[in-house]
């Protein structure tokens, strides 16, 4: 069976931006929502500052009653889903809902009760079962949008967004499902936040991913949800389509549970494979969306990766890391920056990365820095993600009007 | 395109090797620990990890973690032609897990909260992932192809080997190492005395873990061993869980899809492993969904009430327990038997499989 799989809807929630139209606007404008946690006490901390959400607008046209005593993770989701159910115009629903999976990508999902538990003095068997394991906002999607497919939750660390977005496409491909819910939602929890801080990752002012000077990632929080159809049948239902899922690579460091293999092969490795499962040379890729967190070991390292695949092509080819806007996202960072390129693919749009001051000779790449592109008519991006553990996962999408061509 | 299932490894309390699985099924032992607690009636608790790790493999890690690289050095320390090549990238690795990070979180939720940022361990942080196993495994083993790890509740133990033979059929990969594991800790044993689920049902925890090597291939003869193939799989997600009929409903649509997957019909299925494990609702709703759908002479036959409720992991004990049937005493071929395997999640996600012995 070769089906092609397309994404015809994209619902995005991030500290800076909400629905796709404004994230397009935010990418575009190189907004930033970084500041002060007030989520919970960091007092003490030497890096007090990450991308929170402070309010989501969408949830008063949602059924609040269902949503009451879900983590915030969940609640991402559910309203990223919402907006990417809306986008993709899928009222009605074309599909049967047995033909709609949820694949999500997440870290510590909604693991706040755990926190709070602490707090509290609560134990687990106070808490309802659908609050507690990291499991359930991909339930917890399915259950409000009715989606009675294939339910996964993938993790992969950082990269489970890019893990849940190839194997989104990979069941359609499979004709499994005709519709996946894809994509990755986490929170900003105390506990991860403490840990970054203590590996002395995080920086005490701002992200400047590639930055000679650079000192280090922002956490954030979000939802970044896609509709992913087979193409034919997206044409037939007269959807609107951003673009292909390719292809994508995956793979493990097998090196270290916390640093990055220095060298970046394996990460390499993915990007090459990748290329491969999309058929598409590396001449063909037009945009990257790096990791890019601005820690000095990962952006060397991704640098070093990208030499190994694209050489000198590097020095052409557009380069873009949207934390330094949004912070790291964490299961949701791969699926966000898949909304980055998928919006490249249709508008044009290249985001910037903000707050680049100074060349790193170490980060030789033709990096974007602090005003966006617009470059009209763009073929193919490729979307990076590395995490703890090693897990490497690399997607190519392609644009829209090259599909309608095939 | 077939998946086979090629090797099998496990630290379980039927035992760490074939023989004494065989053996203690064979007997009909559920061995519970005598003078144990009800949760911990299934605890594997002569586990010593250093026997299998060494003194310095064992630190910071939590019991899953340690389940599963014991059961992986049992794997790599049997005589196989199949070991050599896990290092040639292609190979991924695919688990299944629910909670097993979850009593990391825990600890390190107390050191955080009560100590403050000071009390809190760097070396903590990346146990806190609920893909710390995988990572693990694959550090350990310089296993570098795809790192996976999957939720799902219970159906999670299936779903790892739809996920991995999906992977294998798309040639993303030539072996797979899917596994599950899950440990009984102090909050797993709070987890399963839930209050909106198990207060009042005969759930008891089980923990350890097991991996399964998968490779595809049309002709299971160039394998040295053949534990068993996959034919189908079938999933469906129930949006109401408190809703008897519709566990029923959903519990008989999964099964249904994964005949359908496997081109068989339920009178060719020779045995069904069920997901019986003592709560009320899902236990009732699948001897409900049986009724209607196989003939009554089809066996039946259950591994929980051996090795426990082992959640995450439950699917791929379910699975070894149907390659070591007691009929089947060569695993140098399949003698023909088709098995229906059931995991049913106590909330929304049921999984079935139909595997060929």
């Amino acid at each position: 069976m070769n089906r092609e799989v397309v994404v015809t809807g994209i619902g995005v929630i991030t500290c800076s931006a909400e629905g796709i139209e404004d994230f397009c606007q935010s990418l575009m404008e190189g907004r930033a929502a970084i500041g002060p946690v007030t989520l919970f006490d960091t007092s003490g901390y030497p890096c007090r500052l990450a991308g929170e959400i402070k309010s989501i607008r969408k949830l008063a046209a949602l059924r609040r009653e269902e949503m009451s005593d879900l983590g915030r993770a969940s609640v991402f989701a559910i309203v990223a889903a919402q907006l990417a159910l809306e986008d993709a115009r899928f009222d009605p629903l074309p599909y049967s809902p047995s033909r709609i999976g949820v694949v999500l990508g997440t870290i510590l999902a909604d693991v706040q009760f755990i926190e709070e538990m602490e707090i509290l003095g609560t134990r687990f068997s106070d808490h309802p079962m659908h609050q507690v394991p990291h499991y359930h906002p991909a339930i917890n999607v399915a259950r409000y949008h009715n989606c009675r497919g294939i339910n996964y939750t993938l993790s992969a660390a950082c990269a489970s967004g890019n893990y849940a977005i190839g194997f989104g496409a990979d069941i359609i491909k499979a004709g499994a499902a005709d519709c996946v819910l894809c994509g990755g939602t986490d929170a900003l929890s105390h506990l991860l936040f403490t840990g970054f801080n203590r590996l002395r990752v995080m920086a005490p002012e701002k992200c400047s991913a590639f930055d000679k000077n650079r000192k280090g990632m922002v956490l954030g929080e979000g939802s970044c949800i896609m509709v992913l159809e087979e193409k034919q049948a997206a044409f037939r239902r007269g959807a609107p389509i951003y673009c292909a899922v390719a292809g994508y690579g995956l793979t493990c460091d097998a090196y270290d549970l916390s640093a990055p293999k220095p060298d970046g092969a394996r990460a390499a490795d993915a990007m090459k494979i990748a290329l491969s499962d999309a058929r598409l040379k590396v001449t063909d890729i037009n945009y990257i969306n790096a990791h890019g967190t601005g820690t000095h070991a990962n952006d060397k390292m991704e640098c070093l990766a990208y030499r190994k695949v694209f050489g000198d092509l590097m020095r052409v080819i557009p380069t873009s890391s949207i934390k330094p806007m949004i912070g790291h996202t964490m299961g949701a960072a791969g699926a966000i920056e898949a909304a980055a390129c998928a919006v490249a693919l249709k508008y044009g749009i290249i985001p910037p990365t903000i707050n680049f001051e100074t060349e790193d000779p170490e980060c030789d790449i033709n990096l974007v820095p602090n005003s966006c592109l617009i470059r009209p008519g763009l073929k193919a991006a490729l979307n990076n993600s590395f995490g703890f553990g090693g897990s490497n996962a690399s997607v190519v999408f392609t644009s829209a009007e090259r599909e309608a061509s095939s | 395109m077939s998946v086979y299932i090629t090797n099998l490894s496990f630290i379980s309390r039927l035992g760490t090797s074939i023989e004494e699985w065989v053996e203690n099924v064979e007997k009909g032992q559920s061995q519970p620990l005598p003078d144990a607690l009800p949760l911990d009636s299934f605890l594997i608790e002569d586990f010593r990890p250093s026997l299998y790790l060494g003194a310095k493999g064992v630190s910071y890690k939590a019991r899953s973690t340690l389940f599963s690289l014991a059961a992986l050095r049992l794997l790599f320390d049997r005589e196989d032609p199949f070991l050599p090549d896990l290092r040639e990238g292609d190979i991924g690795i695919c688990f299944a897990s629910n909670a097993g990070s979850i009593q990391s979180i825990a600890d390190y939720a107390r050191s955080t909260m009560r100590g403050g940022f000071k009390a809190t361990s760097p070396m903590q942080l990346a146990m806190i992932m609920p893909s710390i196993t995988s990572a693990n495994l694959a550090i350990r083993h310089n296993v570098s192809g795809f790192n996976t790890t999957i939720s799902s509740g219970i159906s999670a133990g299936l779903d790892i080997l739809n996920y991995s033979s999906i992977f294998l059929r798309e040639k993303r990969c030539r072996k797979v190492l899917a596994g599950g594991a899950e440990e009984i800790t102090e909050i797993t044993r709070e987890f399963f005395q839930n209050v909106d689920c198990l207060r009042r049902s005969r759930v008891t925890p089980g923990e350890g873990a097991a991996i399964l090597v998968l490779e595809e291939g049309e002709d299971a003869s160039r394998f040295r061993n053949v534990f068993g193939e996959i034919r189908g799989y079938g999933h469906a997600f129930n949006t109401e869980p408190k809703r008897n009929s519709a566990v029923k409903h959903a519990m008989s649509e999964c099964m249904q899809a994964a005949l359908e997957d496997a081109g068989l019909g339920p009178e060719e299925i020779d045995c069904i492993c069920l997901n019986h494990n003592g709560y009320p609702r899902t236990d009732r709703a699948e001897a409900a969904a049986l009724e209607t759908l196989f003939p009554r002479k089809t066996k039946r036959t259950r591994f929980k009430n051996m090795i426990g409720e082992c959640y995450g992991a439950s699917g791929v004990f379910q699975v070894i327990g149907a390659c070591l049937d007691g009929g089947k005493k060569e695993y140098d071929r399949l003698i023909g038997k088709h098995y229906l395997i059931n995991c049913f999640d106590f909330e929304s996600n049921y999984s079935s499989l139909v595997l060929k012995g």
